[in-house]
């Protein structure tokens, strides 16, 4: 089983346990199950008045012990016992001690924290071992960093990170530049988009022409005649025979990718849409409401998932217009929309309302109009394609990521926003790592919760 | 339950020892004394529907049963929530706004440190006690 962990989390992890080096240091982390494997939620670095040193190994004092899974057991978490072997190189492993000590506490600290899995973690500076104790039996632990390629910590295994498929020559010149790994790489993402409209339709192609393999598309709207002006891949027949978008987006990987997988699963807010995101290497979103863009932020703290946002505007008409975009990528631990001051929650309260409470709003007087955008298609191809170059370098390590840019076409200027996670947003924190237990399905339509 | 009204549960439940969570649609109700002679019952029953996006976004308005009016016999400012899922209750136009119209909900991550359920009940209390105004 995996431990899916942010490259943040797992740095400041290592880096505070080895600080102790030559000694040992010790950690327990809160984890949640996620789809697949389990998700670290938070962990706790034993000071050196917690740690007991007893017969020349190191374990964790009692009332520091019983404290901490006590705080496990409120939370509803499962433990994760990490402590460091340093100076073992990268072929660490658990001593004769750890093999005779872990399994006598994994049933104890089960019986503690019932129906939840134990896993034990040992590392050093250049490699790590797991384990986990299930009602199943004993199994390896292994760890799966989400976040910047750039950042993901060298004692982590590469190959535990994604599988290095069979690369393709027709990329020869993006392999020129990326090299044969990123391109490998770029291959093996299992990329969900949500909205096929006037930006997804371009995200869609160029993912197609990088030679993403993987696809979970999201989406439900029929092509309208007025969408001919900006549908990437669109043909004038699609309206007239009320064809999907989601059609005309695998029409477009399959003419260049014919054995690509591609899992249409409806609109976002439909239970298998969010099941299949929760499972996703990247989250594209290409949506034009704030309420799909909770959806995902919360979705996306929730189980790990990075979450790449793309957003086109067009207010005014004429020389004193605002044209322009924004990229955001949300990367697990890192800012959200929501930490950004992003995202307008009088909006999203609108967008996430029931039809039959937008009624009784429209009878008083109070709900806003629903305004049909302007919407320019060189517009959307220029703010795809920014976020396109940050898809690359999340999934290839070319440069870290630009969390946040914003392009303004009547200035011609690209802004980079410097943006810190909120340590209170509601959005993010309390999701954070959270897994099933965070009931992101409440959003599909007719939940019942 | 909502994972935020889940938080949030054991603190409603000492401020309001009766309150109920009732799952679909999904809800919070308490009882509670209202003035005398300012309406047509000395104490009702109040439902908060709690929305999807809750706590990032404030519930929206509340519920009493259809049966409660003012003293005088007028009714309240209220639609039949029928179409809600909440046949035999009004849906009551309360909203935490500015003068210009912006929301006033400010939540944060740990429910005691912002806007919540416990904050949005008592404004509701404090709401009829002022004869819905």
């Amino acid at each position: 089983m995996e431990l899916r962990a942010a490259v943040t989390d797992l740095a400041t992890l290592h880096r505070q346990l080895l600080a102790r080096a030559p000694d040992e240091g010790a950690a327990f982390i809160a984890a949640e199950p996620g789809r697949p494997g389990l998700l670290l939620r938070s962990y706790r670095v034993f000071g050196e008045k917690e740690l007991d040193p007893a017969f020349g190994e190191l374990s964790v004092a009692d009332d520091a012990q019983t404290a901490e899974l006590a705080a496990l057991k409120r939370g509803g978490h499962a433990l994760i016992e990490v402590h460091t072997h340093p100076g073992s190189g990268p072929a660490v492993d658990f001593s004769r001690f750890d093999q005779e000590q872990l399994p006598p506490f994994a049933r104890y600290v089960r019986l503690k924290l019932p129906g939840k899995p134990f896993g034990a973690l040992v590392l050093s500076e250049h490699g790590y071992a797991g384990q986990l104790w299930t009602d199943a039996g004993v199994e390896p632990l292994t760890i799966r960093p989400v976040g910047q390629r750039s950042a993901v910590p060298e004692w982590v295994d590469p190959a535990d990170i994604d599988p290095i498929s069979r690369v393709d020559r027709r990329f020869d010149r993006q392999m020129r530049s990326l090299g044969p790994d990123g391109q490998a790489r770029i291959q093996a993402l299992r990329v969900g988009v949500v909205g096929l409209g006037g930006t997804g339709s371009h995200v869609v192609q160029q993912l197609a022409h990088l030679g993403v393999r993987r696809y979970i598309l999201v989406e439900d709207d029929v092509v309208e005649a007025s969408n001919l002006a900006r549908l990437a891949g669109a043909t004038r027949w699609d309206p007239l025979l009320r064809r999907r978008k989601v059609a005309v987006a695998r029409r477009t990987i399959r003419r260049l990718s014919p054995t690509a997988g591609i899992k249409c699963v409806g609109s976002l807010r439909q239970r298998p849409a969010l099941a299949a995101l929760s499972d996703v290497d990247v989250i594209v979103g290409c949506v034009d409401n704030d309420g799909a863009r909770l959806v995902m932020s919360e979705l996306a703290a929730a189980y790990l998932v990075p979450y790449l946002d793309i957003g086109v505007g067009i207010e005014g008409e004429g020389p004193t217009s605002t044209i322009g975009g924004r990229v955001s990528f949300h990367l697990p631990g890192g800012p959200c929309l929501a930490c950004a001051d992003e995202i307008d929650f009088d909006e999203i309260a609108e967008d996430l309302e029931s039809e039959a409470l937008r009624n009784i709003r429209v009878q008083r007087g109070y709900a806003r109009d629903r305004r049909v955008e302007p919407a320019l298609m060189p517009l959307n191809g220029v703010i795809a394609s920014l976020g396109m170059m940050e898809l690359l370098a999340f999934a290839t390590g070319l440069r870290p990521v630009i969390p946040f840019a914003r392009y303004d076409t009547m200035t011609g200027r690209l802004v980079r926003q410097s943006v810190e996670a909120s340590s209170d947003c509601v959005v993010c924190r309390p999701a954070y790592g959270m897994g099933d237990r965070q009931m992101v399905d409440r959003y599909a339509l007719g939940a019942r919760t | 339950m909502h994972p935020r009204v889940a938080e949030e549960w054991p603190e409603i439940a000492s401020v309001y020892p009766g309150v109920r969570h009732i799952p679909n649609p999904e809800r919070v109700e308490v009882d509670v004394d209202l003035e005398a002679g300012m309406y047509s019952r000395p104490d009702t029953s109040v439902a908060v529907l709690i929305p999807p996006g809750y706590r990032a976004i404030s519930p929206d308005g509340f519920l009493v049963p259809s049966g409660l009016r003012f003293g005088g016999g007028s009714n309240l400012p209220a639609s039949d929530a029928t179409g809600v899922g909440m046949p035999g209750w009004l849906l009551v136009s309360f909203h935490l706004i500015d003068e210009s119209g912006a929301s006033t909900w400010r939540p944060a991550a740990d429910f005691q440190r912002g806007d919540n359920l416990i904050g949005y009940l008592a404004s509701i209390e404090s709401f009829l006690a002022r004869r819905c105004n």
